[in-house]
């Protein structure tokens, strides 16, 4: 039983590792917070589940679908909300955060009007297949988000620990002055970063509609304040930090729900984090020095 | 090498350069010395790309650069040592020195690297530690060194002796003199206004966004207005 548990709170949290990963990329590159990022996560649910129950093609065109489409999204978001606010003089980084509040309101309103207010069924031809490993039941699905989530991950970090663009990339995230004057060109490799995040949100949309089975167009905002609440847990631009806080909370959640009481499952996420800063602000893998920063 | 020609450049309203023209020849040093506030760092960040000039011309090897991206600069061949060394210091030594060769896709970069540990014998002990662990002195030759591996034919240096020990300031003027002889142009800004015109062919002298003297350093050197308020003689 506590296997089991333990196992749904890791396919969870590797969701929700996927999710944070997305605002710790573009915190890192811009500080701020991409606020749209939760309802550009839901798009993306919601084009696997039109991919998957009502086109009936299979999931890895779902997942296609998504990347493309919340691809896309993310860079017409750095095009046209974040980019004119960089370049205008005195405008602080306040604008650019209100800017991405902006969109996100705008996002969960047309979905609002396309797809409706209710929950929709996300039909996975396997979903009740299921196996058994050491006494412990796994369900195919679970077993396919964590290798997709895990996938992800390993290759998000191998990229940016081992590649060219990977190193620029943390060039320019911690001093885009010193990227600049590096021959990075920090335009795109900020454009690249918020398109990158946002398909892994769309990624992370139709894990969600996988595991849960239905989506409706409220899951941005409440995945949104998550994976916020996870980049703080973990430290703010911290990538690792996004993993691991990933994790744990899912990992906490399932386990309150499952040996406490249901109720409390959205608390545990905040009461964590109230917990966590209290004894370490800077977050689990954050930097001490604000100062190194810039 | 490199001409600048009247240019003027701004920070928001406030006017930093009022019409600046230095010529840099091909395999000189060039110094500008001044105050604090004079516009010297304003004056590389506009040659850079850093900052785009308002008004006035930047010509490299006969072709007009200014208003360019740093990055496109960079690619023409003009590497900047910021003032304040701006290492990476949450990336590697060795990192930084790859960042350092972003631009270059020739198979050489390798082996500039290891000529570059074999100068800097520090950064080879060192390649593994994080840039913001190193002394003031280490950053200093590691910006340098990192500016080098893009392998540029103009190296301009803000300040590169700002805050360290004096032996430390000997084997910066040493490393700059190396780095001369092996055939790169040097565009130096320097507070050490003695060793920085020593080591120099010729100097300007930047005071309130204008240069107000200009010539063959020797000469300079011996100039009553520079002996009074850069050298603290008579």
């Amino acid at each position: 039983m506590f296997l089991e548990q333990l196992v749904n709170g890791v396919t969870l949290g590797s969701i929700y590792a996927i999710v944070a990963l997305g605002y710790t990329l573009v915190f890192g590159v811009l500080d701020i917070i991409n606020m749209a990022h939760g309802e550009i996560f839901m798009f993306g649910a919601f084009v696997g589940m039109l991919i998957v129950s009502k086109a009936g093609a299979p999931l890895p065109v779902a997942f296609l679908g998504a990347i493309v489409v919340t691809g896309a999204m993310g860079l017409l978001l750095e095009r046209f909300a974040l980019r004119p606010l960089r370049k205008a003089p005195g405008v602080s980084n306040l604008s650019s955060l209100i800017s991405t509040i902006g969109v996100s309101i705008l996002l969960e309103n047309v979905a609002q009007k396309v797809f409706g207010a209710g929950n929709h069924l996300f039909e996975t031809p396997f979903a009740e297949i299921r196996f058994r490993v050491g006494g412990v039941t796994v369900y195919l699905v679970q077993a396919l988000i964590l290798f997709v989530s895990l996938a992800l991950m390993t290759g998000l970090a191998l990229w940016l620990a081992r590649t060219r663009t990977g190193r620029a990339l943390r060039a320019t995230a911690e001093n885009l002055a010193t990227a600049g004057l590096l021959g990075v060109d920090t335009n795109l490799m900020i454009t690249a970063t918020v398109v990158i995040a946002s398909a892994m949100g769309g990624v992370a949309g139709v894990l969600v509609g996988m595991a849960f089975n239905y989506i409706n167009n409220q899951i941005g905002l409440s995945m949104g304040l998550k994976g916020l609440a996870i980049i703080i847990f973990g430290g703010m631009g911290s990538v690792y930090g996004a993993m691991a806080g990933g994790l744990i909370l899912g990992i906490a959640e399932t386990l309150v729900v499952a040996y406490g009481d249901s109720g409390y499952r959205d608390s545990i996420a905040f009461l964590t984090i109230i917990v966590v800063l209290l004894i370490r602000p800077q977050g689990l893998f954050g930097q001490a020095a604000p100062g190194m920063r810039r | 090498m490199l001409e600048v020609r009247e240019v003027e450049t701004f920070h928001g309203d406030i006017q930093a350069l009022k019409g600046v023209s230095v010529s840099v020849p091909e395999k000189s040093i060039v110094s500008i010395i001044g105050a604090n506030g004079a516009g010297k760092t304003t004056l590389l960040r506009t040659i850079a790309g850093a900052l785009a000039p308002r008004s006035g011309t930047v010509s490299f090897l006969g072709e007009p650069i200014a208003g360019l991206p740093p990055h496109r600069i960079l690619r023409r061949g003009i590497a900047l040592v910021p003032e304040g060394r701006a290492i990476l210091a949450r990336l590697t030594v060795r990192e930084n020195l790859e960042m350092g060769a972003f631009v270059r896709k020739d198979p050489g970069v390798a082996a500039d690297m290891e000529r570059l540990m074999d100068r800097f014998p520090i950064l080879r002990e060192r390649q593994g530690q994080l840039g913001g662990s190193l002394s003031g002195g280490e950053q200093q030759m590691l910006a340098i060194a990192r500016a080098l591996m893009s392998s540029p034919r103009l190296l301009l240096l803000d300040e590169p002796t700002l805050g360290l020990a004096p032996l430390v300031v000997s084997e910066i003027f040493r490393t700059i003199r190396q780095i001369h002889a092996a055939g790169t142009t040097v565009l130096l800004v320097e507070q050490n206004v003695k060793q920085a015109m020593k080591v120099s062919s010729c100097t300007y002298v930047l005071e309130t966004g204008r240069i107000v003297l200009s010539g063959p350093s020797a000469e300079l050197l011996e100039e009553p207005r520079i002996k009074a308020s850069y050298l603290g003689q008579g």
